[in-house]
């Protein structure tokens, strides 16, 4: 959301122009892109719109502010996208694809079964819940994507993640703000991946001849969920803090997945790791995700948590009574509505958050 | 007199909120002759038995003597009966602390613990119980997500809270209905009992699987009958609660006491067809979700404005008959039978075919505050059934907390609602 800063016009005026083949629209970190772009389609992730009065009439006043900009989104650009990607991550979304068929019933539509824990058998169905995916982007489309195709794009893909996460380094060491790392994440998601990645290194290029400026401030860490907030970001990049490490579904659980080919299957292996990548909180083991967010601040040197959650998100809000008790510093939580957001409130809780931490 | 004594023991139970006098109670009431004298205040035979076995089944659960699990709403309970496993459903009992006037003091703990207001109050309540307390404690915690995800969060919560993380299972129900969901959900159902009877030290009891199987078959029978017994109905039995079912339908499945409860209510009902309809023909209702569980007066002012329910969604038989010889297999189909599994087209499917079953006028639609998976779907269900001719209205509210309850506001718009029904 907001006016993108120079770095977005900058570096990736190309790969955000390019729309090489039929745009689909997708959701959710659990709906492997590969598979899209090996299908023949240009992923482009699904950001939701600003105003999104129009979903209004949809779904109720307590529903997810992502899910509800989005159906305001799929309902403008229904023209625009072929296809869109959804998975069944939340009851929340759930809904949506029940709307998008209802009321976009045009638009081809599909909804990726993801299973809420890591087994042997939960990768074996989600192997086959992603072929099945496949197939239907195959009919779709048309042509003859196979797994050549998909090997091709998994290289891609990794090579973006690989990037991105550089770019998280960098953006540790104060060699860019924020919100530059939080945009750059995003162009990612909605860009033509193939002139992405190159625009992307020519980014971490001149950023490696930066000055390292890493300030004084808290190492913070933020988790949260699927936290799109540009004045939120703006914020956390002009305090003297640094967000050493984001867990949420537009950043580091979006990216830092690695996909390594196993037993010779395209399937398992994209199964395997798009369920071993650090786990959303719809998740059904909420002890392991406690565990990975106070390793990592241990690990990191993270002095407090800002937990950011888009409100009557289940998932999120069961979450936070856990890790609030488990944890062993300090906690902020900021609840968030894209509508009612109040620059001076967030920054003034921050900022008397920070006074009493550091 | 009968009102008298169910108002004391409510506010007995509040003044003294702890889980020790929970259990004395019910070590008391629980006891045959009591059991009996208390059923005696019960008006219909129904309403009696519901209320006997219920209270059979809480004690049995607060007694502690054979391993207590909770459940989630959804589960198929035929295997904590064939486990021998004495369930525990928590929402159900977060109903009874609306209806036992407590809900202000569970809710108001859960709050204190940081449990949003944006949450379902099913479960908050439920969690502010637990961490008052109230409940008995586990030796299990098995949750599913059918049908939402508050159910699976909040469960794990409590499995933290008893220090039970290792015996806490989540039966993950899978979006779509074929193959390769079945096979995962019967190996998931499979491993947890195997787990389960490991823990205690057992073999997996297949053949108690099997029984408990058998009476699921029979209680779903005489459900069956009592669903088609409804059909024929030309008023709302006296004393009849159809919303009130809820543990004997899911908690219960497995056991005898559930085949009697049907059996007895289909008996019950069918005393009450075959009967006139009254010259005025009354308007007849579908009632989607749930309902409050305090005191309210709904259903006193639709029977004034001359309307009947003909009948709750939450009622309908969605399984088909279970195999005994495939537990398992059987369970899971009927798991993923469900109609608030995956798509919304199942839930309106279902809904359109009671409309037309029950000879619906209307639906009423209970939107109760944090069910995202409910009220995520109202303007859909709405439109489907507008399209098939059946006006519907929703009803905004909440199913445990009685402060988002008005009766004028409620009144005014059932009112407007019934005019428009002709
Ligand atoms: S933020 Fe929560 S409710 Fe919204 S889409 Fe993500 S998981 Fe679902
Ligand atoms: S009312 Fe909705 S959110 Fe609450 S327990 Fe039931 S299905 Fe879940």
């Amino acid at each position: 959301m907001g006016a993108d800063t120079d770095i977005i016009k900058k570096y990736f005026k190309k790969s955000l122009a390019g729309t090489k083949g039929p745009v689909i629209g997708w959701m959710c970190t659990y709906a492997p892109v590969e598979l899209m772009h090996a299908a023949g389609f240009m992923p482009r992730r699904i950001y939701g719109i600003e105003d999104f009065k129009k979903a209004d009439g949809y779904l109720p006043i307590n529903f997810c502010p992502y899910l509800k900009s989005s159906l305001a989104q799929l309902l403008k650009e229904k023209d625009i996208l072929a296809c869109a990607a959804f998975a069944n991550s939340c009851d929340g979304s759930r809904r949506l694809f029940d709307m998008s068929r209802e009321y976009l019933a045009r638009m081809p539509a599909y909804i990726i079964d993801v299973p809420r824990s890591v087994s042997v058998a939960s990768v074996d169905f989600y192997k086959k819940s992603i072929k099945k995916f496949f197939y239907f982007l195959k009919d779709t489309k048309g042509g003859k994507a196979g797994e050549e195709d998909i090997l091709v794009s998994i290289d891609l893909f990794n090579r973006i993640r690989k990037s991105l996460g550089d770019l998280k380094i960098l953006s540790v060491q104060g060699r860019l703000s924020f919100i530059d790392y939080c945009k750059v994440v995003r162009c990612s998601a909605v860009s033509d991946p193939v002139l992405f990645i190159e625009e992307l290194n020519r980014l971490l290029e001149a950023l490696s001849s930066n000055d390292s400026r890493q300030k004084d401030g808290a190492r913070l860490m933020l988790v949260g969920n699927f936290i799109n907030e540009d004045r939120l970001f703006k914020i956390l990049s002009e305090l003297d803090i640094n967000i050493v490490d984001d867990d949420l579904c537009t950043t580091k659980r979006y990216y830092d997945n690695k996909v390594v080919l196993e037993k010779e299957d395209v399937f398992y292996s994209l199964a395997k790791s798009y369920l071993g990548k650090p786990a959303c909180m719809r998740m059904s083991d909420m002890g392991a995700k406690v565990r990975t967010i106070k390793e990592a601040a241990s690990a990191k040197d993270i002095s407090a948590i800002i937990f950011a959650s888009l409100k009557f998100c289940d998932n999120t809000l069961y979450f936070y009574p856990l890790l609030k008790e488990e944890l062993d510093i300090p906690i902020l939580n900021i609840e968030l509505e894209y509508n009612n957001f109040s620059e001076g409130q967030v920054k003034t809780r921050i900022e008397a958050f920070l006074e009493m931490i550091w | 007199m009968v009102k008298n004594i169910k108002e004391k023991i409510k506010k007995d139970i509040k003044n003294n909120l702890n889980q020790k006098y929970i259990k004395r109670f019910l070590s008391i009431a629980a006891k045959r002759p009591l059991l009996m004298l208390l059923g005696t205040t019960f008006k219909s035979q129904s309403d009696r038995l519901l209320n006997l076995y219920s209270i059979q089944a809480m004690g049995k659960a607060y007694k502690n003597s054979s391993p207590v699990a909770y459940g989630s709403l959804f589960l198929p309970y035929e295997l904590f009966h064939g486990l021998g496993l004495v369930p525990f459903l928590p929402e159900v009992l977060a109903g009874f602390t609306a209806g036992m006037g407590i809900a202000e003091q569970t809710l108001k703990e859960a709050n204190s613990k940081w449990y949003s207001p944006d949450l379902c109050t099913f479960h908050r309540s439920a969690s502010g119980a637990v961490e008052l307390d109230l409940f008995p404690k586990p030796r299990f915690i098995i949750v599913t997500n059918l049908a939402c995800d508050a159910a699976q969060k909040a469960f794990y919560l409590y499995a933290k809270k008893f220090g039970l993380e290792k015996n806490f299972y989540h039966v993950d129900v899978p979006y779509h209905y074929d193959q390769d969901s079945i096979s995962y959900l019967s190996g998931q159902l499979k491993n947890i009992c195997t787990d389960i009877c490991s823990k205690l030290g057992r073999d997996l009891d297949i053949e108690g699987l099997g029984r408990a199987i058998d009476y699921s078959n029979q209680f779903r029978h005489w459900g069956l009958k009592v669903n088609q017994t409804r059909k024929k109905l030309y008023s709302y039995p006296p004393d009849y609660n159809g919303l009130n079912f809820i543990l004997p339908f899911h908690g219960m499945a497995g056991t005898k006491d559930a085949v009697t409860i049907y059996r007895e209510m289909y008996r019950e009902l069918e005393s009450y067809t075959g009967g006139r309809a009254s010259s005025k023909r009354q308007k007849r209702l579908i009632w989607l979700h749930l309902k409050p569980y305090y005191k309210n007066e709904i259903f006193e002012l639709l029977k004034k404005d001359g309307c009947m329910i003909a009948f709750e969604e939450i009622n309908h038989i969605y399984w088909p008959k279970l195999d005994p010889d495939n537990p398992f297999y059987s369970l899971a189909v009927k798991l993923l039978s469900h109609y608030l599994r995956g798509s919304i087209e199942n839930r309106a499917r279902v809904i359109e075919n009671l409309a037309k079953d029950y000879s619906a006028d209307g639906a009423l639609f209970f939107s109760h505050w944090g069910c995202r998976q409910n009220n995520g779907s109202i303007r859909i269900l709405k439109d489907r059934l507008k399209a098939a001719g059946i006006p519907t209205l929703a009803i905004d509210g909440d199913c445990v907390d009685k402060n988002n309850y008005s009766k004028g506001q409620l009144s005014t718009r059932l009112q407007a609602f019934i005019e428009l029904l002709g």
